[in-house]
């Protein structure tokens, strides 16, 4: 057979011609049979030279994990999304409950305090690391438990103390709103670094977090059932957990490249909203200074 | 990975992008499969058929994608599916006796080519398949192979055919089998 048409043969074959050539080839095909019968030859060859190639690439595939990972089963899995429903229902259903239940609101009530002494006044308070919480994530950063409005009212009470040192008397205070202070100096006078944690109402069950450090610019979120789990560029900077345990209930901020951002209750992939309050970025930084 | 960095390592003949394809659409193609009568041999099978024909025209470089490659995916697996449906109708309701019988001829010749094949050396193999199945060009092939030009990748493709032309020729007359 000539190099010629054994070429042609290979082109025709491993479809390398275009349908004007390949239909004339076939022509020559049908009135040569030696050529015919070579064709078929190579047409042999040619497919199992395929097949071989093909079954090295489907034993390769076949040697590729196809479970699912826990991300990807998460979103796929319908059972894990009816859990998932049941759990988010289960949490609003207890949240509304605890919502409507009468208060015994200890926060509105004066707090008598036996003073023999002026000096006997220990009226500082201090902030407690959530050792626990810290351990199981070092980027954690737990706030104490604190009754917000014990601390505004606090302040007050010294000036009144102060004007009243040389008599005998039960000072009554409240402690102040935490939001509220603002001012260096109340801080100072009050000396609120050592006050002691005026709270033991609010549950303080440390959240479990997660993360997964990807390229994207924003951070996304899923939080429920106290897990957090957050997607982001983390290896770029670190994140960290902003946890405020109040009267309200628990709140939770991420601070990642000095903005703030809040994380509500969520199943979703999300992106974290930035917090835009100024005085709640206020409240964060100076809680941040105070840890 | 975006599907144009998908598209430019397939065309240069890199695997490791088939595993990252094959493990990322795995359970969306196979649902096809699963949610239509199959079974997951079958869903795998169509898959790894669908996964394939895409990488062949990938590496040939003549795709023009006008999709996301998942949807020319998903289109390829739900027409694969359509076909096996069909063979499967058309195989219980007619005779296929004679049908059987070319299949297994079929089978014969490429079994002993098949073996033939994997008598070659690897190099011989991979240029082989590379040209055949893939579609790769002969400067593509002397690139991944490493060989120093195009001419020695085309040199080594003829010898390499001519010693499979021969090894499968001489089996075939042992064997006789078109008589």
């Amino acid at each position: 057979m000539k190099h010629r048409l054994q070429e042609k043969i290979d082109l025709y074959h491993s479809g390398r011609m275009n349908p004007e050539e390949a239909s004339s080839f076939e022509s020559e095909l049908a009135s040569d049979p030696s050529l015919t019968a070579e064709s078929d030859f190579q047409s042999d060859i040619i497919n199992g030279l395929k097949e071989y190639r093909k079954t090295q690439l489907k034993a390769r595939l076949d040697a590729i994990d196809v479970s699912p990972v826990w991300f990807d089963f998460v979103q796929q899995s319908a059972l894990l999304k009816s859990f998932g429903g049941v759990a988010v229902a289960t949490l609003i259903g207890a949240g509304v409950y605890f919502v409507s239940e009468p208060k015994t609101d200890a926060s509105s009530e004066a707090i008598l305090i036996d003073a023999p002494e002026l000096y006997s006044l220990d009226l500082s308070w201090q902030i407690i690391p959530a050792e626990i919480t810290k351990k199981e994530n070092p980027k954690l950063i737990s706030v104490p438990e604190v009754k917000e409005e014990a601390i505004v009212e606090e302040t007050v009470v010294v000036s009144e103390v102060e004007e009243a040192a040389t008599e005998t008397f039960n000072p009554v205070f409240e402690a102040p709103i935490a939001k509220e202070i603002e001012d260096e100096e109340a801080l100072k006078t009050s000396n609120l670094d050592n006050l002691p944690e005026t709270s033991d109402k609010v549950a303080s069950k440390p959240i479990k977090v997660d993360y997964e450090s990807t390229g994207a610019l924003s951070i996304k979120y899923k939080y429920y059932d106290g897990k957090l789990f957050l997607s982001g560029d983390f290896d770029k900077a670190p994140y960290e957990i902003l946890e405020i345990n109040s009267a309200d209930g628990r709140r939770i901020y991420v601070k990642y490249l000095d903005k703030f951002y809040r994380v509500g209750i969520t199943d979703r992939l999300t992106t974290l909203p930035e917090v835009k309050n100024q005085s709640v970025i206020e409240e964060l930084k100076l809680l941040r200074q105070n840890k | 990975m975006k599907d144009s960095e998908v598209l430019k390592r397939i065309s240069k003949g890199d695997e490791r992008v088939l595993d990252h394809l094959y493990k990322k659409h795995y359970r969306m193609m196979t649902r096809i499969v699963l949610g239509n009568n199959g079974t997951e041999e079958e869903a795998k099978d169509v898959y790894q058929e669908a996964l394939l024909v895409f990488w062949q025209k990938a590496v040939k470089g003549d795709l023009v994608l006008t999709s996301k490659i998942s949807t020319y995916l998903y289109s390829i697996c739900l027409n694969q599916w359509r076909k096996e449906l069909d063979r499967k109708s058309r195989l219980s309701s007619e005779e296929v006796d004679g049908e059987y019988y070319q299949q297994h001829e079929e089978k014969e010749r490429l079994k002993i080519v098949q073996d033939c094949i994997s008598q070659l050396g690897d190099v011989c193999k991979k240029v082989l398949t590379h040209y055949y199945f893939d579609g790769m060009n002969m400067q593509d092939i002397a690139k991944k192979l490493k060989f120093a030009n195009t001419d020695t990748a085309k040199t080594k493709k003829y010898k390499c055919k001519k010693k499979l032309d021969s090894l499968i020729k001489e089996r075939y007359s042992t064997e006789d089998f078109f008589d």
